[in-house]
């Protein structure tokens, strides 16, 4: 990518511990951080939701912390799609590693999905992107993001087993997907609005939270809330890398003229139809065919970045592979993407039980294809052998304590092992590391790996030390410093 | 732009190199999930009722 990206993913925890999943999910966070084993725990109080102790930041660049009763873990900030692929994935190592540590991993379980199927309950995979600030966001660039933000759950949805009723999803009668058997989409059916700023129950397409996390005069970020946790990487890779090709284009003014009549109206419709064809309603023109469209961001960004890095190059290669069994043979995305590969499974699962699409079993196999245990996620014994996304074991193994290094998480990830070695506690944020004695050390560019000023802050501080250690060898002459202010 | 959003990455040997035609979509052979489907009865009928979760974000 040329961009940097990062994705929060809260977990579901399934137990059978009398003392509750919330108690597990908190004896997980406590691991991560016990002697400051993968990062640090927050000393100081980081809002009023997030008091001391609820988490910290990772050696590896990302936070792990409690969020509404949900352990949440970020990536680092990523540049390569190969790079967030392996972080995320370390996240459900490093659950793992945690629940057998604890050896509660017979009875506990970290579910990657977004839905409660009894209690409509949903949880979020947050993507961030960090877009440059001149961005041109007007009506018409919007409303093209908006469309393609919509159209792409065609190959980023994760698949859930039945709908949702009215009460959960705050919507009308009308609008509740009800008795869906199957849908493309865990989160279509929770989405209210195209452009709002809450995170919860009013969500949008495009969350308009502009919070940087740095330089705010260059950069903003955005939020999205609105996908699903992708569990195959194939389908991480074309959710993260399509959408930041579109924004490349967002940055040159080379989007596709596309405006859909009703992006959260079609994002419904198209998660509630998984059979195809998926036909869309456009503010202008009426009726099309949403794979077209999709195609129409991909010849355009085929243009503009086809050969600009080999990276790109496989994005374009992933898409177009997408898009063409879309509009042809979809089982052919069988290992590529979540919700076709869910869907397959399960119909020969109905069949060969003769059991019915509303069956509490298969709402229970829902959740076992999403499980972070690589030896039950029935999703992971799917992946196309041919994948190439697939992240390899020893990526993953090192993501679980290593920072991206050419990001800056990597500063982030050195400086904290700076504070854990000289025994200091600090602050410690996306942009901003500090701790007593001196000034706060600045990280407003989150490409930068190696800031120049980080290694002056390091001996300021090996400074303050000093200077504390000798005032308390000689108490005397700081009362005497102290009496002559 | 920010120069890094410029930032320039070698083209892998070999690679498409947006040539137009992209590479059609794989032919896929369906894997064999006889063992999974065994696998799969074994999963607790009732474990998506105990996954009582709270709506976070």
């Amino acid at each position: 990518m040329t961009r940097l990206a990062g994705i929060e993913t809260e977990y579901g925890c399934l137990t059978l511990d009398p003392n509750g999943s919330l108690e597990t999910v908190r004896r997980v966070r406590d691991w991560l951080f016990a002697g400051s084993r993968y990062g640090l725990i927050d000393r100081q109080q980081r809002d009023w939701d997030e008091p001391a102790g609820n988490g910290g930041f990772l050696f590896n660049g990302g936070r792990a912390y409690l969020d509404m009763g949900h352990l949440e873990l970020c990536t680092a900030e990523c540049l390569g799609l190969r790079d967030l692929i392996a972080h995320d994935a370390a996240g459900d190592a490093l659950i793992c590693e945690a629940l057998s540590a604890l050896r509660i991993g017979n009875r506990t379980g970290f579910i990657r999905n977004n839905v409660d199927h009894y209690s409509g309950a949903t949880f979020g995979c947050h993507e961030n992107y960090l877009v440059r600030r001149s961005a041109p966001l007007n009506e018409r660039n919007v409303l093209s993001l908006l469309a393609f933000l919509t159209l792409r759950v065609l190959y980023t949805g994760a698949g859930k087993v039945g709908g949702v009723g009215v009460a959960e999803a705050r919507i009308s009668n009308e609008a509740a997907s009800g008795s869906v058997p199957f849908q493309l989409s865990q989160r279509a059916d929770y989405i209210q609005n195209d452009l709002f700023e809450w995170v919860q129950f009013n969500r949008a397409i495009i969350n308009t939270r502009d919070e940087p996390l740095a330089d705010a005069r260059r950069f903003r970020r955005l939020h999205l809330l609105h996908g699903d946790t992708s569990v195959l990487p194939d389908t991480l890779a074309l959710k993260i890398g399509t959408t930041s090709l579109v924004l490349d284009l967002l940055e040159i003014d080379h989007l596709p003229k596309v405006a859909l009549l009703d992006a959260v109206g079609e994002f419904r419709k198209l998660s509630a139809n998984p059979s195809g064809p998926w036909i869309v309603e456009l503010a202008e023109s009426g009726p099309r065919d949403a794979v077209e469209l999709l195609g129409e961001y991909y010849e355009v960004a085929r243009a503009e970045f086809g050969g600009r890095d080999a990276e790109t190059d496989e994005v374009l290669a992933s898409w177009k592979a997408a898009l063409d069994a879309l509009a042809g043979d979809v089982s052919q995305l069988v290992g590529t993407v979540d919700w076709v590969t869910k869907r397959w499974l399960f119909t020969q699962f109905v069949e060969a039980e003769g059991i019915a699409w509303d069956s509490a079993w298969l709402k229970s196999q829902d959740l076992e294809f999403h499980h972070t245990d690589p030896k039950r996620c029935l999703a992971r014994q799917l992946i196309a052998p041919d994948s190439p996304w697939n992240p390899r074991e020893e990526d993953v193994a090192a993501a679980r304590s290593a920072p991206p290094s050419d990001t800056r998480a990597a500063a982030r990830s050195r400086l904290m092992r700076f504070l854990s070695s000289e025994g200091l506690s600090g602050f410690v944020d996306w942009e901003v590391v500090d701790t007593e004695g001196v000034n706060p050390l600045m990280l407003l560019d989150p490409f930068d790996a190696h800031p120049a000023d980080a290694g002056p802050w390091c001996e300021e501080v090996r400074q303050a030390i000093r200077r504390k250690e000798s005032g308390a060898r000689d108490p005397g002459s700081r009362r005497g410093s102290d009496a002559a202010r | 732009m920010p120069e890094q959003l410029q930032k320039v990455r070698p083209t892998a040997p070999g690679s498409g190199g947006g040539d137009g035609a992209g590479p059609s979509a794989p032919k896929v052979e369906k894997p064999d999930v006889k063992n999974l489907l065994e696998r799969m009865k074994k999963v607790d009928p009732d474990q998506a009722r105990r996954y009582r979760q709270r709506t976070g974000q």
